[in-house]
């Protein structure tokens, strides 16, 4: 992915040392397991906000992980990477298994996606704020639509930023299939694009 | 190159990953086609509206709602603790079945003895085998005895908490005589069961002898 702004939830937290916490977490103290989640409640929303587009669903989504995250934490192993990293791949891995499960209320949903109420746009003129307003909207609309093979590896490609082998295990499919779906999904929004614009153009 | 070849290179064109010679090729397309070129600035956008996804912070008390409903979902279920060292079963064991398992481990291993043992079949493991199966039998089979002793025990301990010495007396007396009677029982029992005469030690057991397993008590002693 070059010259891609790394997102949010791949920038490690205020701190990543969490030896401390763990064992206490595991003997059942309450206190270092509020700690923790605390520690990394920011990037599980980043990410959970990426998938769903909304705040009321990625709040369900964070509380839902770190029930998880409580019941599984017997399970992590140090020599596995940090403890921040697991619980982020606790986090995906729910919020696939989620948005899988949910899937057919997702496509029945008609309402806009809150995301586009805080675009910023202040950074352009006005007119092509507007544009780009609209652009943005139309993206993120279609994303909403598009079938789920082509929608997972999307969001884990360009909202997450995660690499394509990563995506290849998190999903397990081939890394080529990864590849020809990303590639198929940008594909089929930006002729949504180019369409629109059409229709605008031939409208006038 | 057809446009159909150029739709599937675009991607990997635009992040810059698409080896030279299909990379020439495919600019040389886009040059002579319009409509390519116009899906490829639109797939430009595509990319950049999709990273722009903006970054929202988390409610101030989202962390403290995640945590204690973590913890409420772990009380309504198990309690989380450190793992146990010991093996811990998922139920209660009733103790006859303890008993009984325990029993049968005992039997199986009489047996093994007997069948692989160093020496061939022993005697002691036969007699192991006999007085195990002997002595759980009578567990199962006088239970009732065994919660009579226990309530009589109760009783006893209790008058004599009472400070009532002459009463903690007659109690123990009174359970003499049940013993006796018990035993008188069983001889008679045995007598009409097997026609044979009773055990000679339990015929010349003393009454406050406490009851207890015929088959450890008849057991003849080791080597005999």
């Amino acid at each position: 992915m070059a010259g891609q702004e790394p997102p949010e939830d791949s920038k490690g937290p205020l701190t990543d040392n969490d030896d401390d916490l763990l064992p206490r977490c595991r003997r059942g103290e309450e206190a270092a397991w509020r700690e923790l989640v605390s520690r990394h409640t920011r990037r599980v929303f980043a990410l959970a906000y990426r998938f769903t587009g909304r705040v009321d669903e990625a709040e369900d989504l964070v509380q839902e992980v770190f029930v998880k995250v409580y019941q599984m934490l017997d399970r992590y192993r140090e020599d596995g990477g940090s403890l921040g990293g697991w619980i982020m791949a606790v986090a995906r891995n729910h919020a696939i298994d989620r948005y899988r499960r949910r899937r057919q209320d997702a496509l029945r949903r008609t309402e806009e996606p809150e995301v586009l109420d805080r675009m910023a746009s202040n950074d352009l003129g006005p007119q092509r704020a507007l544009e780009r307003e609209e652009r943005v909207r139309l993206v993120h609309r279609g994303l909403r639509a598009l079938p789920e093979d082509l929608r997972l590896p999307l969001i884990l490609c360009d909202l997450q930023g995660l690499p394509y082998d990563e995506i290849a295990e998190t999903l397990q499919i081939p890394l080529g299939t990864v590849k020809s779906r990303i590639n198929r999904g940008r594909l089929e929004l930006a002729k949504r694009l180019v369409g629109r614009r059409a229709e605008y153009v031939e409208s006038r | 190159m057809d446009c159909r070849r150029a739709e599937e290179l675009l991607s990997e064109h635009l992040e810059g990953a698409l080896p030279e010679p299909f990379a020439r090729e495919l600019e040389a397309h886009l040059a002579s086609c319009p409509a390519c070129a116009e899906l490829r600035d639109a797939l430009r956008e595509v990319i950049e509206a999709l990273r722009s996804f903006p970054s929202l912070e988390p409610a101030h008390d989202l962390a403290e709602r995640a945590a204690a409903r973590a913890l409420f979902a772990s009380r309504a279920g198990r309690p989380r603790r450190a793992p146990a060292p010991t093996l811990r079963l998922p139920f209660v064991m009733p103790a006859w079945v303890q008993a009984a398992a325990a029993g049968l481990l005992l039997v199986i291993t009489g047996t093994l003895l007997l069948v692989a043992g160093p020496e061939g079949p022993t005697r002691v493991a036969a007699r192991l085998v006999d007085r195990t199966v002997d002595g759980g039998t009578y567990l199962l089979e006088r239970s009732d005895r065994l919660v009579e002793d226990v309530r009589i025990l109760g009783v006893v301990i209790a008058t004599a908490f009472e400070g009532r010495l002459d009463r903690v007396n007659d109690r123990m007396d009174d359970y003499r005589k049940r013993l006796e009677r018990r035993r008188d029982a069983d001889d008679d029992a045995k007598k009409t069961e097997s026609g044979l005469p009773a055990p000679e030690v339990l015929s010349a057991g003393t009454t406050a002898s406490p009851p207890g397993p015929p088959g450890f008590r008849t057991a003849p002693p080791r080597g005999a």
